[in-house]
């Protein structure tokens, strides 16, 4: 009898979730059990499991991590949640027999259990949190942990518990003692390394010999061996040429030791002899007519031959005759392979004769052709090739109902879940590519790549708050949380009637969307406004159109829109007046807005294909952003474009978008795949502003954007996930800030890190406009950037790249200040050179400027920072129709206040002037009050910097300002400017401590009462006073005090008469 | 200097909270703190940290230091080495007592991290008595260097150790007047 398969029964979802489904044998040997994620256990008698009797199904907490150990108990890793703090808990439990339900929890864990190993005295367990713990079974309290650079995949106890084998992601395999943390061994490169764990990635099994002497490890091609003596890898490999290409991922070994069975995730089987390292058997696993990766294997303690296996699909069979050799008994009329590759003589394809099947000479050469067997008996030939033929040759039997040859044929009903195995080369299944699923940006989708359900997860977390989704078994909660509780307090929504999915928030209002399941329903949306004035009514909620189901929800502070899978955009105002209806042409795959704009990322032609890192040729798209203009005002007097489309760069081919989102101050940018963030600056062109990856500390860890900050500072606020690609509620993340940087060659050194420097001035000036508020700053900024790049050119006697950055120059401030280092440095040449530069670009600048013209699609302005207390709205480029605004000029210091004070009377005299002569001027204020509107948003007032007294860094006096400052003088080294001091000459006389009073002055002339008495006394008082001339005046001073108030009185009608 | 003064003195030791609100800096005498953006972890010292949590003004962002594994490593080490262990805070424990006392909301498992702390203190507090009694018993070396030893200890041991090293000076002025 050949190797066959029971009937395929599906476990726990019944194939809807595609995870790994663990196996394990009881100790008696009459039944094995499964385990999924959904929470179950399933336990299956194998004796009669072919008679289809159902399992014994036992719900044994909330969740359950795909990963059991049957030996006398049955250990496995689940999640629990407390019903009073509602906090997940994951841990490594015991469950009783009988009932079988959690009897003793063993060790908590971080994240999910990826395998457990128990043997009689000892349990380990590896965890997604890239640990190992270990322990006494009798004391599992007092347990060791080790910490590994990947995610750890599988462990086992050797069964002579003295050592601990463990595979991870990172492609290694390394042995520790069961008692201590020192490694033993450690084995690299043993299959690709990868990121996250899932049923498409392996789960690279390792098995211990019965007798410890040997490891077996699940790779790439083949399974490896170890010899514990020496911890060396063996060369000799169980693999065979047809199973070069496939990657090996579950591992059993037989009860007597004698038989290795792996399992591929090409859904292949093999068994081999371990004493001979021979290939025994190979058989294919399908599931529905699909090949299937084999997830975990088991042999029948009591009987070698049979082998209970589970799918990915979470199929369960048991394959029965595992190591008969004999050839398989032909369903009838099927062609099909020997099993045994290793036997030629039996290697030969072999099928019906049928009358009406022609032999075609060019589909195959040689003996073993199915041309031979079959055209030597038939009369004619026939030189089409016969698709039926092909396919059954191939083994491609799907379709063979539809066959026009098979019409012939019988097809018997078949138990056979087997399918002959091909022997040529590797037929690759066409799977046509399918374009990316919609996410939200900011948001958890509700399932993972690899199909985990999230049950507790982040709807939105953007820089104004989060909204979390929470589901436990006593129902379904929203809860809003604003990072400003000033903004709004937290507001809790039951979700169990309205299944709200997906939201969004920001200032002014929180919107919230549901996705019905039934194509008769619609979706509904509910929006809570905080600022509306109409205190009772600050929630509304509008049914989208029967069909029309909602894929995302964007607010902002002037719209709300409902992106449908229909493509359109429905936009709503903020009281929920319906404003605008548009058509997206293209695929959602991620949105975001801002203010009236809201940007669409969508995929563009067709799929490209390329290798990539596991040499798999997978399909990947281009992307374009669209980016919409929505105006809910005079939208019909506008005869402009509105949208405008925009390549949007991934980074190398294969790369994805991860996040879209705006800076506070409307401009676009989004994260690729890799963790580039890149900016779309107003001329359209697309700046990598910061490199997530290189803040990454593991493979397996992500950046989770939050905002990008352009004012007051460039920066970018993340949350760091480690060990998952989103935010999980339980990590409780905190943001991390960053700050801009371009990523420059060489950041090492001064020169570039200057050019950086340069670089990220140049950009903000882009983003800033022509005239913004702080275009001075960071015209002086870019001076002083360029200047001491102009020193660096010249230390390094590089006068030609001296003379090009002179060309970079923005202000004829900073090119004369070049020309004079460079005359201090006599260098005259470069002098004239600077000059006759400097003449031409004041030239080109003019020019220049007459030519500027507004770029026709209009982008938001510079925005204020958005908070509850600023009245001040994007400024348009269109004339507002209300008052119009006063330009107050930045204050830069208190001696500018005059010049401040004089622009503010100057804007106010419009409204008191009537003269004539004055109306010109009136005329140039409005026009420079108009076009200050058009291109510069109001700059409120602000407080300027003021010093702290006591601030312990000793800046006592001057707020940092190093406007005033000679920049050369700041270049000087330490050195010269201590030498300047030094040259300097102290003032001669030292200065008195305390206010000299007015009456010793020197100035006679003061006609007052002392005066005149001093006068006409010098003399008397010169003879009586006897010290230093410097205290000469006091003495003076004291003896007019000492005058009665007659004396006084006199003095002072003298002076008075005169 | 008693322990009151130490946890005062722990006050100026500078942590991070996640503020609620939004602010500009805050000039004070010791320094200018700020400035404060909701959302955002911020810098401040332990009495301004204490003060906006009683105000519910601020959450704490616990130190890497107080959280379960780091402390059960802390005091793995602690186990394995001879002298004191040098801890991650000079004012460790005055900082734990605080925060499981004023942010016990923001910290996770607070039993636990209070069962482990007393645990360390215990091991430390152990070490320093056995050395105390060692240097008190021998008679030839005059002074002692305690290394990592945190402030808090030394306020706890002074009294006793003072006590003990004048009764002993008392009783060898005994001894050498006797003899003379």
């Amino acid at each position: 009898m050949a190797p066959r398969f029971s009937e395929l029964r599906e476990a726990h979802s019944g194939g809807e979730n595609v995870t790994h489904v663990d196996l394990a044998i009881a100790p008696d040997g009459k039944e094995f059990a499964t385990c999924s994620k959904d929470g179950s256990v399933w336990v299956w008698k194998i004796d009669s499991f072919n008679d289809l009797e159902p399992p014994a199904i036992h719900e044994v907490a909330d969740g359950t991590h795909s990963t059991l150990c049957w030996r006398e108990h049955l250990y496995m890793g689940v999640t629990t949640t407390d019903l009073v703090t509602n906090i997940e808990k994951r841990s490594l439990s015991r469950l009783s027999a009988d009932p079988m339900m959690i009897d003793k929890t063993l060790m908590l864990f971080a994240m999910e259990i990826n395998s457990i190993d128990v043997s009689k005295e000892y349990i380990v367990a590896v965890c997604s949190d890239c640990t190992l713990k270990k322990a006494p079974l009798a004391d599992t309290t007092n347990y060791e942990k080790i910490e590994f650079d990947g995610q750890p995949l599988s462990v086992a106890i050797d069964p002579l518990e003295k050592f601990v084998a463990v595979t991870c992601t990172d492609g290694t395999l390394s042995v520790y003692p069961v008692v201590g943390i020192d490694r033993l061994a450690h084995f690299e490169r043993l299959f690709r390394s990868f990121g996250d764990i899932g049923p498409r990635h392996t789960r690279a099994q390792v098995r211990w010999s019965s007798d410890g002497s040997f490891l077996y490890v699940a790779t790439q091609g083949s399974v490896r061996v170890v010899k514990v003596d020496e911890w060396e890898l063996l060369n000799a490999r169980l693999s065979s040429d047809e199973l070069k290409e496939e990657i090996f991922s579950s591992l059993a070994l037989s009860t007597s030791g004698k038989y290795l069975a792996a399992g591929t995730l090409n859904g292949k089987i093999c068994i081999w002899e371990t004493a001979t390292k021979k290939l025994i058997t190979m058989t294919e696993h399908r599931h529905k007519g699909s090949l299937m990766a084999i997830s975990s294997l088991a042999f029948d303690p009591a009987n070698d031959s049979n082998l209970c296996m589970a799918d990915i699909k979470e199929g369960v069979s048991i394959l029965y005759q595992a190591l008969d050799k004999k050839e398989v008994p032909a369903p009838t009329n099927f062609s099909r392979v020997q099993a045994d590759l290793s036997d030629d003589e039996d290697n030969v394809i072999t099928r019906p004769r049928r009358s009406k099947f022609l032999a075609d000479e060019a589909m195959g050469s040689g003996g073993n052709s199915p041309s031979a067997n079959f055209g030597n008996e038939d009369e004619n030939t026939r030189m089409s090739v016969d698709l039926g033929a092909i396919k059954r040759q191939f083994g491609q039997f799907d379709n063979l109902e539809d066959d026009i040859d098979s019409r012939e044929m019988t097809m018997g009903r078949s138990n056979y879940n087997q399918q002959p195995v091909y022997s040529g080369p590797p037929v690759v299944t066409f799977k046509p590519p399918i374009l990316p699923k919609y996410f939200p940006s900011g948001g958890v989708p509700e399932r993972t790549t690899d199909g985990h359900k999230h049950k507790n997860r982040y709807l939105k977390w953007n820089r104004f708050g989060v909204i979390r989704y929470l589901k436990n078994d006593d129902g379904c909660l929203i809860e809003i949380e604003y990072h400003d509780v000033s903004i709004s307090s937290e507001i809790s929504i039951p979700n169990d009637e309205t299944k709200y999915t997906m939201g969004d928030l920001c200032a002014k209002a929180i919107v919230l969307a549901n996705r019905p399941k039934k194509e008769d329903q619609s979706s509904e949306l509910l929006v809570i406004n905080l600022l509306t004035w109409d205190r009772e009514k600050t929630r509304w909620n509008v049914k989208l159109p029967v069909g029309e189901i909602a894929v995302d929800v964007l607010v902002t502070d002037t719209l709300i829109a409902a992106l449908t899978e229909k493509g359109n955009i429905r936009v709503f105002s903020l009281e929920g007046t319906q404003r605008q209806i548009i058509s997206h042409a293209g695929v959602l795959s991620t949105s975001a807005a801002f203010g009236d704009t809201v940007a669409i990322v969508s995929p563009f032609g067709g799929p490209q294909w390329m290798e990539d890192e596991s040499d798999e040729v997978v399909p990947f798209y281009a992307y374009q952003v669209t980016i919409y203009d929505i105006k809910q005002r005079n939208s019909h007097l506008s005869d402009v474009p509105l949208s405008k489309t925009v390549p949007l760069p991934v980074g190398k081919p294969g790369g994805k978008v991860f996040w879209m989102g705006f800076t506070n101050r409307g401009n676009l940018v989004s994260m690729d795949s890799s963790g580039c963030v890149r900016l779309l600056s107003p001329s359209d062109l697309w700046i990598p502003i910061f490199d997530g990856a290189a803040r990454l500390m593991s493979i397996s860890d992500s950046i989770w954007p939050i905002s990008i900050i352009e004012t007051p500072k460039c920066e970018i606020r993340y949350a760091y996930c480690r060990g998952s690609k989103v935010p999980l509620m339980e990590m409780r993340l905190v943001p991390t800030t960053d700050k801009w940087e371009l990523p420059v060659c060489d950041k090492g050194s001064d020169k570039t890190k200057l050019e950086g420097e340069l670089l990220l001035n140049e950009l903000k000036m882009t983003l800033n406009g022509i005239v913004g508020e702080d275009s001075q700053t960071l015209i002086n900024e870019h001076s002083k950037a360029l200047i001491q790049l102009f020193t660096l050119a010249l230390k390094m006697e590089r006068e030609g790249r001296a003379v090009e950055l002179t060309q970079f120059s923005v202000s004829s401030k900073a090119v004369q200040a070049l020309i004079k280092y460079a005359a201090k440095q006599n260098r005259g040449f470069l002098v004239d050179k600077l000059t006759t530069l400097g003449n031409e670009l004041q030239e080109k600048n003019e020019e220049d400027e007459g030519r500027r013209r507004p770029s026709t699609i209009s982008r938001p302005a510079p925005v204020l920072v958005e908070t509850r207390q600023r009245d001040a709205d994007e400024i348009r480029g269109f004339p507002e129709i209300g008052p119009k605004k006063v330009v107050l000029k930045k204050r830069e210091s208190a001696f500018s206040g005059e010049a401040t004070l004089m622009a503010l009377n100057r804007s106010r005299q419009p409204q008191h002037q009537e003269d004539g002569e004055n109306e010109k001027h009136l005329d140039e204020v409005t026009q420079h009050t108009d076009t200050t509107l058009n291109t510069q948003a109001p700059v409120p007032y602000t407080d300027t910097p003021k010093a702290n007294p006591f601030s312990k860094n000793g800046d006592f006096t001057q707020p940092p300002s190093s406007a005033n400052s000679s920049l050369f003088e700041q270049l000087d080294s330490p050195w010269d400017r201590k030498r300047a001091r030094d040259k300097e000459t102290p003032s001669s006389t030292p200065q008195p401590k305390q206010a000299r009073l007015a009456f010793g002055s020197s100035n006679k002339e003061n006609a007052g009462a002392y005066g005149k008495w001093y006068s006409a006394n010098e003399v008397r008082l010169r003879k009586d006073f006897r010290g230093e001339e410097i205290d000469f005046e006091k003495f003076c001073a004291q003896s007019f005090r000492m005058l009665t108030p007659a004396q006084k009185k006199e003095w002072k009608a003298r002076v008075e008469q005169e | 200097m008693d322990s009151e003064i130490c946890d005062f003195l722990a006050g100026d030791e500078l942590i991070e909270v996640i503020p609620n609100f939004t602010s500009g800096s805050i000039q004070l005498i010791g320094g200018d703190m700020g400035p404060f953006e909701a959302g955002l972890p911020v810098e401040v010292p332990l009495w301004i940290g204490i003060n906006l949590r009683k105000r519910m003004k601020c959450v704490l962002k616990v130190p890497n230091w107080l959280l379960i594994d780091c402390l059960k490593d802390l005091i793995t080490l602690e186990n394995e080495s001879n002298s004191l262990l040098q801890l991650p805070s000079l004012h460790f424990f005055e900082i734990a007592h605080i925060v499981v006392r004023d942010f016990k909301e923001d910290l996770q498992d607070g039993d636990q991290v209070k069962t482990l702390i007393q645990d360390l203190w215990d091991k430390r507090e152990a070490k320093i008595r056995s050395s105390t009694l060692k240097f008190l018993k021998q008679s030839t070396y005059k002074s002692a260097q305690m290394d990592n030893i945190q402030q808090i200890e030394i306020t706890q041991m002074r009294g006793p150790l003072i006590a003990a090293t004048r009764n002993t000076e008392r009783l060898l002025q005994n001894k050498h007047s006797t003899q003379n």
